[in-house]
């Protein structure tokens, strides 16, 4: 059985000033006043991680385990459920690794995001030996917001790997792997996926795709925001997330997938003339765009990325085909090419022929990082 | 009638709108108040602030016990930490006669002014000799100090026995 909206919810927020807090002591005593006897830690309980680029990596509190001393109604004590919580990002540091978007393989040998997957592995040998100092367990929550979504979803993907139940929760996550990983992992969980997001936070678009949000399919929980352009506050678990979902089952959640996009509509917006602005509808018609042109290249998307062919050139490499082979996909790419153009603010006359890959190679990285700055700069508005 | 209720909820809106972009995050809101020991005022009680991120400062009681800390904003910097989920650390201890007390150990986690304090300003009172740290939950923040001050803790929100009882996806 999952846990509750208001449970999952509260502990993505908490979980931000429980690691903030100096001693176990006083983290315990501030658990134990909001939860009652719910809860115990486990031994040495906090999570640590390294992030940020080479040269600064920078150690912080990232999360918590805790053992559950109660049940749902009616069964018996103990009740053999753990949670495992992550908290999200916070410094630039974490920014930083979140703009880069180099991948790795995970325990199930698909592609995630390397940023997210390094955090995750620096933490991943405590958590082996803190779950596994669980007695009697049978089934662990994976939980977190923003980047400990992220951490939350490969958690999930390790567990079920050791064939554990698992359970995912993420709210306001970044997408953490490339569309094989979501698909599988989606599979994997058996619907036992909650994700809550709110068009207009930031965070829930990057990195664009192939990077791909789980589920994959089914259900997800998108919750009501105002308008099309991006805004911090709705990033935020404690002013935005919580209190939307507080007193909510999941099953009273609105649970609205979007449809996915026609060939048509997509091809409509590539010929249109439509200023890019940075917003919600502008980075999904991208993301949707770039999904139909490079599958127009007959792209497939590589289930194992090795460090002689990296994802960026993997796309930049099936784009340059697609000019040279195709002359149907040839019309989209230019197209393509030029919406991104825009975006980047350069003008500049687009040729075919004169399309390099490396040209192509470096567009497509500019634009991921783009796409990061301009989610990095939505969040300091406001804030800063 | 109609019209100059809409108008003027237009111009809240509005207004809000300005506001929202002119919040600066408050690392520590400004704090004045009274240091006790045994119940009377400590003059040259020595307090030393620790904020997240910014280097400790320091101030003395008067002969009253009396004090008072500036509010801290989040200046911007280039590698400076991006609040995208607001939580600051915040530790004052107390050092009387080469002793140490935890008089404030927080987490705020509202990035408005005077959030300790629900909007009012923050003025404490603080006794040394306590055996155990009062234990206050503020706009999401955490706060075991060795003070007291007017404000409401926040409310418990029920989660039940925690699980999703609804019978979905069970």
């Amino acid at each position: 059985m999952s846990l509750n909206p208001t449970l999952s919810s509260k502990l993505a927020r908490d979980v931000y000033a429980l690691s903030k807090l100096p001693s176990l002591r006083l983290a315990m005593a501030d658990l134990k006043d909001r939860y009652g006897n719910q809860f115990s830690f486990a031994e040495s309980n906090m999570l640590t991680a390294k992030t940020g680029p080479i040269g600064i990596k920078i150690s912080t509190a990232f999360g918590f385990v805790l053992e559950m001393q109660s049940g749902p109604k009616g069964k018996e004590k103990p009740n053999g459920h753990a949670v495992i919580v992550f908290r999200g990002t916070e410094s630039a540091a974490d920014w930083l690794t979140n703009a880069n978007v180099m991948t790795s393989s995970t325990a199930s040998g698909l592609s995630v995001h390397d940023g997210f997957h390094q955090a995750f592995k620096s933490m991943q040998e405590k958590t082996s030996t803190l779950l596994g100092s669980l007695k009697n367990i049978h089934t662990i929550h994976c939980i977190g917001h923003s980047l400990g979504g992220a951490l939350a979803t490969l958690c999930a993907d390790w567990l079920k790997e050791q064939n554990k139940t698992a359970y995912l929760y993420t709210f306001g996550s970044p997408r953490t792997g490339l569309h094989p990983f979501a698909k599988n992992l989606t599979t994997k969980m058996n619907g036992n996926i909650h994700r809550v997001y709110h068009r207009t936070d930031p965070v829930s678009v990057i990195p664009i795709w192939p990077y791909t949000h789980v589920p994959e399919s089914g259900a997800d929980y998108l919750l009501y925001s105002s308008g099309d352009f991006f805004n911090a506050k709705y990033h935020s678990m404690a002013k935005a997330y919580c209190p939307k979902v507080a007193g909510h089952s999941w099953s009273s959640l609105p649970t609205l997938r979007e449809a996915p996009k026609s060939d048509f509509t997509i091809m409509r917006w590539l010929k249109s003339k439509v200023k890019m602005v940075f917003s919600y509808n502008s980075i999904m018609n991208l993301n949707d765009a770039l999904m139909f042109v490079l599958k127009q290249s007959g792209y497939v998307i590589p289930k194992t990325i090795t460090s002689s062919l990296s994802l960026l050139d993997s796309m930049a490499y099936a784009l340059k085909k697609g000019l040279t082979l195709a002359a149907t996909a040839a019309k989209w790419i230019v197209l393509l090419v030029k919406k991104l153009l825009e975006i980047l603010g350069v003008v500049k006359d687009v040729k075919a022929d004169l399309l390099s890959k490396d040209f192509l190679r470096e567009l497509l990285s500019r634009l991921h990082q783009k796409v990061a700055t301009e989610a990095d700069k939505a969040l300091r508005i406001g804030l800063a | 009638m109609f019209k100059k209720i809409i108008i003027s909820f237009i111009l809240l809106i509005f207004s809000y709108g300005v506001y929202a972009m002119s919040v600066k995050p408050c690392l520590f809101s400004g704090m004045t108040g009274v240091i006790n020991y045994e119940g009377k005022p400590a003059a040259n009680v020595r307090l030393l602030r620790k904020i997240e991120g910014k280097d400790v400062d320091e101030t003395i009681t008067d002969e009253n016990g009396y004090f008072e800390f500036k509010v801290v904003f989040k200046k911007k910097a280039f590698f400076d930490f991006l609040p995208t989920e607001f939580a600051v650390q915040q530790i004052i201890t107390a050092i009387r006669d080469d002793k140490e007390y935890p008089m404030w150990i927080g987490v705020k986690r509202h990035e408005e002014e005077n959030a300790e304090s629900r909007g009012k300003p923050l003025v404490v009172e603080c006794e040394l000799t306590l055996e155990e740290e009062n234990y206050m939950r503020i706009n999401d923040g955490i706060y075991f100090t060795l003070c007291t001050w007017d404000v409401e803790a926040d409310p418990k929100i029920d989660h039940g026995t925690g699980f999703d009882e609804s019978g979905e996806k069970s």
